[in-house]
């Protein structure tokens, strides 16, 4: 059973204006609950019908905006309070970390304190004895530790509660949000623990603002807006949505809003160049906010601007290098306008200006305007930016700067990138460097060292990191490979060329038997996994017990999955987690006759028994 | 219902047995001054009583044989019962935060209230015991009786504590009456005045002393510590079963409030 079941889970509470508290001694006492029996328009909604479980050993991420009801669900989770409707089951010892260092006293000492605290939290005193040097050298205090910790600083008092915190050794360990108030260091080390939690198995449910934690920690995320599960499932395609969606609420926004601040402004509003800066100044005050406002006669509007992906369809989140095409849909108001000049400029969230061009600097007239619907398209085959968040200016006006609409910095998209280079744009670019500087790949380490199938797990994550940190692309494949030949090189080989990085997926022995009989393996996973361990096209050999790889790829997140044989997409095994998370399939035929069934029969014709 | 709360409090007796430490070491700052300082409040309030009640008004009752150890007799009691009624009208509101981010049932709060201040309440017994000595009165087999008195008080005091805790939650001016309230339930109870003294009284006010369950408290310590012939084991028994039963009822309201504490904190 999993740790964590949530079934049909609301909570309601009651709206503070409402709450009359008690109409009398007597309902309270014998009243049902008060939730339950008040008005619908009396209670707020914190949680609507959320259901999910967590496997042992799952770490999942809830995002979602403020008030949407994420750290409700994990006060659920924890037993603080209960759902209105609906079961919450888990089973295990819990460590809530909801807020560091609760229930310290400041009077007493840290070492008392420490105690305290682990009581709390369910430790015993033997156990806490056992474990005090750990705790309190894991939060550094040493020197400090029978000081009254009303003399702490709040670094300290958040170190010594976040050790006491982890080293319950929960089962089920939720995380609310504690992690972003501590310095750099110590976010690295928590962030470390919680690794060292998940190599041991224990189920985490982390709630947080931070989606690079998500992405990196999670290996599912669970999006939860105004009390209802919009969204679960592989963290980055989660959080694109999520970002996506609250992209679009902005966006909806300033159009909003930039439609009223028109509708009350005289013709003057016209602003020349010179105008515009002096506004600018006025608001100078955040300098790091990008202006945005809309400005112009609206003779020619821009009714809309959507923006498209490579493949057509709608999308706001991108990866450099994607194709990116900005629409805009016009409705022309006035007759006979020639000399238009179309305008288009990117901007970080700085303000910083990345690009910008109009139709005029390029030398692109344009001829008479019928009134009616129009809109004109910009398309960027390649989108080389770094991660962040981008605005757009789009703008319609004369040559002489007579603005029909400017819509300055009103819309936004998203980069998204594993590599975290910085800068404005990604320039092409390769390294090289003269003999007299060794510089080798980090991504190969510790590839060596015989390890057990868990520690090579461990290890795979951390490998996967270096390799997204360093923003190369994953290749995955899998297979048996228990008699080697030229056709699984040559697979190999095309597979590698299809990214930067080849993970290979191992049948382990019980699962090739499973798979081609008793008969197979020929050769044992160690030796399978050593032989190709030693070839160029493959970086990283994992096996698996399972019969297909997918619990492999949900962990593993290729950009690349690769099959060798004749497979229809639809029968590949975790197309759909690839391609939701962005990723791409590829199917490379085999070559005819090279099996390693046939050269089985061929050894057996060959060395026959004469008799 | 009653038992399952019981072995609830059992299981998290670790944690109650800690919080307490931690309320006394924090109110004594684990300092022999400081357990002093805690002293000085009653020493203080046996000082004016005494002065005012023998000096300056010379009432009748002031002149009680011994009369500073009488009044010692019953401020001591009647300061534990106080203190844990008015500080659990507060216990839960001011740990909530605590409720909020830690699981534990939310009686432990009242419980350590009552229990920090029976244990604050026992280490002022050698005081006591001391000035008993100074006034030549010395223990014997009948001082015995104070166990079972200071047991019924317990569990007296412990359903007011978690009956009060949980309502304050929702009444949040319940502490402002309560304080109005014990003062004048002190004068209504022979702390000052000894039972005796009962005689002289209208009869109204006769039978509001009699059916005030602190009354027979205060003369079980009386009778424990200073009148040997007066213990009144009938009495004591009937408020035994009223001690329960205010266990019981302040247990049960406190049990359909749970789940409205934490949201109402």
């Amino acid at each position: 059973m999993d740790p964590v079941i949530l079934q049909d889970v609301s909570k309601a509470y009651r709206r503070y204006a409402y709450r009359r508290r008690f109409q009398s001694l007597k309902s309270m006492l014998l009243g049902r609950d008060r939730a339950i029996g008040a008005a619908r328009s009396q209670v707020i909604q914190a949680l609507d019908r959320v259901s999910f479980s967590v496997p042992a050993g799952g770490t999942v991420g809830v995002i979602g905006s403020n008030g949407s009801g994420k750290s409700t669900l994990l006060k659920l989770i924890a037993g603080i309070s209960r759902p209105t409707s609906g079961t919450v089951t888990t089973s295990g010892r819990i460590a809530a970390l909801i807020e560091l260092g609760a229930g310290f006293h400041p009077e007493i000492s840290g070492r008392e304190n420490v105690f305290i605290n682990g009581i709390m939290l369910g430790l015993s005193k033997q156990e806490i004895t056992r474990r005090f040097e750990e705790i309190v050298s894991f939060a550094g205090l040493e020197e400090f530790i029978d000081a009254p910790v009303k003399t702490y600083s709040s670094g300290m008092y958040m170190r010594l509660g976040f050790s006491v915190a982890v080293h319950v050794d929960p089962e089920i360990l939720l995380i609310d949000e504690i992690l972003a108030v501590g310095d750099e260091a110590f976010s690295h080390k928590c962030i470390e623990r919680i690794r060292n939690f998940q190599r041991r198995g224990k189920t985490i449910v982390l709630v947080t603002h931070s989606l690079d934690m998500v992405e990196g920690l999670c290996d599912r995320a669970i999006w939860i807006d105004n009390g209802k599960m919009r969204d679960s499932g592989d963290p980055r395609r989660v959080i694109d949505a999520y970002l996506l969606d609250v992209a679009g609420k902005e966006d909806a926004e300033l159009v909003g809003r930039g439609g009223r601040v028109d509708a009350d402004a005289p013709a003057e509003e016209v602003v020349t160049g010179s105008e515009e800066t002096a506004e600018g100044d006025g608001e100078a005050a955040k300098p790091s906010e990008p202006e945005r406002r809309r400005w112009g006669t609206r003779e020619i509007e821009i009714k809309a601007v959507t923006l498209f992906g490579g493949e057509g369809s709608e999308r706001y989140v991108y990866q450099p290098g994607d194709a990116m095409t900005i629409t805009a849909d016009l409705e022309v108001n006035l007759a006979g306008e020639k000399g238009l000049v179309f305008g288009v400029g990117i901007f970080d969230a700085g303000g910083t200006c990345c690009y910008g061009t109009n139709t005029d600097i390029e030398g692109l007239r344009s001829g008479e305007v019928e009134p009616g619907p129009h809109s004109f398209s910009f398309e960027i085959p390649s989108l080389d930016l770094v991660e962040g968040n981008y605005f757009l200016d789009l703008a319609v006006h004369r040559k002489d700067g007579y603005a029909f609409d400017y819509h300055r910095g009103l819309h936004s998209f998203r980069v998204r990138s594993r590599l975290k280079d910085v800068g404005i744009v990604r320039l092409a670019h390769n390294w090289s460097f003269s003999e007299g500087i060794p510089v080798t790949s980090v991504v190969d380490d510790g590839e060596a060292s015989g390890q057990t199938p868990d520690a090579e797990q461990g290890d795979l994550t951390g490998f996967l990191e270096r390799a997204r940190v360093e923003g190369r692309r994953v290749v995955f494949t899998n297979g048996c490979f228990d008699l080697l030949h030229s056709g699984h090189i040559r697979v190999l080989q095309r597979a590698r060329a299809e990214g930067d990085l080849l993970v290979l997926g191992l049948n382990s022995d019980d699962s090739v038997r499973r798979l081609k009989g008793d008969k197979r393996p020929i050769l044992p996973q160690e030796e399978r996994a050593a032989i190709l361990s030693a070839l160029d096209c493959v970086d990283r050999v994992v096996p698996f017990e399972e019969d297909t790889p997918l619990e492999l790829i949900k962990r593993v997140k290729p950009d690349v999955l690769v099959k060798g044989g004749d497979w229809k997409p639809e029968q590949i095994v975790g197309r759909e987690e690839v391609e939701a998370a962005g990723g791409r399939v590829v199917v490379i035929p085999l070559v005819q006759g090279k099996a390693s069934t046939s050269i089985i029969e061929t050894i057996r014709e060959r060395f026959r028994d004469p008799a | 219902m009653v038992f399952a709360n019981l072995k609830r409090l059992t299981r998290h007796r670790t944690l109650i047995q800690t919080m307490v430490v931690r309320e006394l070491k924090a109110r004594y700052r684990g300092s022999f001054l400081g357990y002093f300082w805690s002293l000085l409040n009653p020493l203080l309030l046996l000082l004016v009583y005494t002065v005012v009640f023998t000096y300056i008004i010379k009432a009748k009752f002031g002149q009680v044989d011994n009369y500073p150890l009488f009044l010692f007799c019953g401020i001591l009691p009647w300061t534990w019962f106080s203190s844990s009624v008015i500080e659990s009208s507060t216990v839960i509101i001011s740990g909530g935060g605590l409720l909020k981010k830690i699981l534990f049932p939310a009686e432990v709060l009242p419980v350590v209230t009552v229990l920090a201040n029976l244990v604050h309440f026992l280490l002022a017994l050698p005081v006591l015991l001391a000035c008993m000595l100074f006034f030549g009165i010395y223990p014997g087999l009948h001082t015995l009786w104070f166990f079972p008195v200071v047991l019924i008080q317990f569990f007296f005091t412990m359903g007011l504590a978690l009956l009060i805790s949980s309502l304050s939650v929702h009444f949040r001016d319940l502490k402002d009456i309560l304080a109005n309230l014990l003062t004048l339930w002190f004068f209504a109870s022979p702390v000052i005045y000894p039972y005796s003294f009962v005689a002289d009284l209208p009869p109204f006010l006769r039978v509001a002393l009699e059916v005030n369950p602190m009354t027979h408290l205060m003369m079980g310590y009386q009778g424990a510590f200073l009148f040997p012939g007066e213990i009144h084991y009938q009495r004591l028994a009937v408020m035994a079963l009223l001690a329960l039963l205010v266990f019981v009822f302040g247990y049960w309201v406190f049990d359909r409030l749970r789940d409205t504490l934490v949201e109402e904190v």
